[in-house]
């Protein structure tokens, strides 16, 4: 079945609360894990971009913005949680890690891609949330300018953070 | 749709003694890209191939390209177009056939598609054998063969599938069988032989 009737959300998106389970199965929603700022990381096992930026991901990129009230909360997309659980444990993140087995939550993050299916479109993705969980940016993939430490994303992150909630 | 938009393998197995030949070509469309076997970035994922009914089994892997991908200011080595693999060994008695297995992560569009493995066989006649596979990502419409001949094969625009038993997303478990395909329409391994 294609699902082509759902809304993806684009910036300035009120983003709804959503359930998904952590690696052991315990239901998570979203509204429990996020901050005054929340950045959503959509990853995989398989994506080599996500595994060379992961080691970074913690515990530089969000943790200059923590005593901003930054928050990462990462989704695995289409995977089982016994294969998805390897990231967190390979990368020793301590921030929430939900699981989209069925991608689902993540599709409606999506980019439209030319040929790319939103669960693969989706994958690498930084969206930042503000504390009302509205999108107020959104970074996905590009392999022509691929950096790891994710260097456009801290600075988006920079300005909007830095320049305080306007909300 | 056209050739370019599908997976193509093709086999040429040619035995001489006691020792067997196999060169599998795998070819990608335009604008896509594999790993070699040992790729220049720790993080990627390598292109392995797997052979199972000879002894002391040799695989040849193809020299990769130079390519620059902006990785971080990295250049970095990948397979496209027409990628040619080697294996080789040495058998007991009668084999038909040479089995084995292809697991690479494609990656085209601007972004990595989950790693699939390829099952595939060699029949060894001494004539080369062709498999048309299922089209590399889930959104690019499914191969149909309508002739044994490669050079006419034509494909339905409609069809649009994921999965297959000759070809497989690796750890994927959840992804779907085929997207908005009917039966008749998935792709299926289709070997012929072609002069």
């Amino acid at each position: 079945m294609i699902t082509t009737d759902l809304k993806t959300y684009g910036i300035g998106d009120r983003v709804e609360d959503f359930e998904l389970p952590d690696v052991d199965g315990n239901p998570v929603r979203l509204s429990d894990v996020t901050g005054p700022w929340t950045l959503l990381y959509f990853i995989t096992t398989w994506c080599p971009y996500c595994t060379a930026e992961a080691p970074f991901l913690e515990s530089d990129l969000v943790a200059r913005f923590t005593d901003r009230g930054l928050r990462l909360v990462v989704i695995d997309v289409k995977e089982p949680a016994g294969v998805a659980r390897a990231l967190p444990e390979r990368f020793g993140w301590t921030s929430p890690f939900l699981v989209d087995e069925s991608g689902v939550v993540s599709e409606r993050f999506a980019p439209h891609k030319e040929g790319l299916a939103p669960e693969v479109a989706i994958i690498n993705a930084h969206l930042l949330l503000d504390q009302d969980n509205v999108l107020r940016f959104a970074e996905y993939l590009n392999m022509e300018r691929f950096d790891i430490h994710a260097s456009s994303v801290g600075a988006a992150i920079e300005v909007l953070i830095g320049g305080g909630t306007d909300d | 749709m056209t050739e370019r938009d599908a997976l193509v393998v093709r086999t040429d197995a040619r035995r001489s003694g006691d020792r067997v030949r196999v060169t599998l070509t795998l070819e990608l469309p335009a604008g896509a890209h594999i790993e070699p076997n040992q790729p220049a970035e720790p993080n990627l994922i390598p292109t392995v191939m797997d052979v199972e009914g000879l002894r002391d089994p040799q695989v040849e892997y193809p020299v990769p390209i130079v390519k620059d991908l902006g990785w971080n200011g990295l250049t970095l080595t990948v397979l496209e177009g027409k990628i040619r693999f080697g294996v080789s060994g040495r058998v007991d008695g009668e084999l038909r056939t040479v089995e084995g297995a292809l697991r690479f992560q494609p990656c085209v569009g601007g972004a990595c598609l989950p790693p699939r493995t390829i099952r595939w066989t060699a029949p060894v006649t001494g004539r080369s054998a062709y498999s048309v596979l299922h089209a590399l990502a889930p959104q690019f419409p499914s191969p149909q063969p309508q002739s044994p001949q490669l050079e006419s094969l034509s494909f339905s625009p409609s069809a649009i599938a994921w999965g297959s038993a000759a070809s497989t997303p690796d750890r994927s478990p959840s992804r779907p069988a085929s997207i908005g395909a009917s039966r008749s329409a998935r792709q299926r391994e289709h070997h012929e032989d072609v002069e």
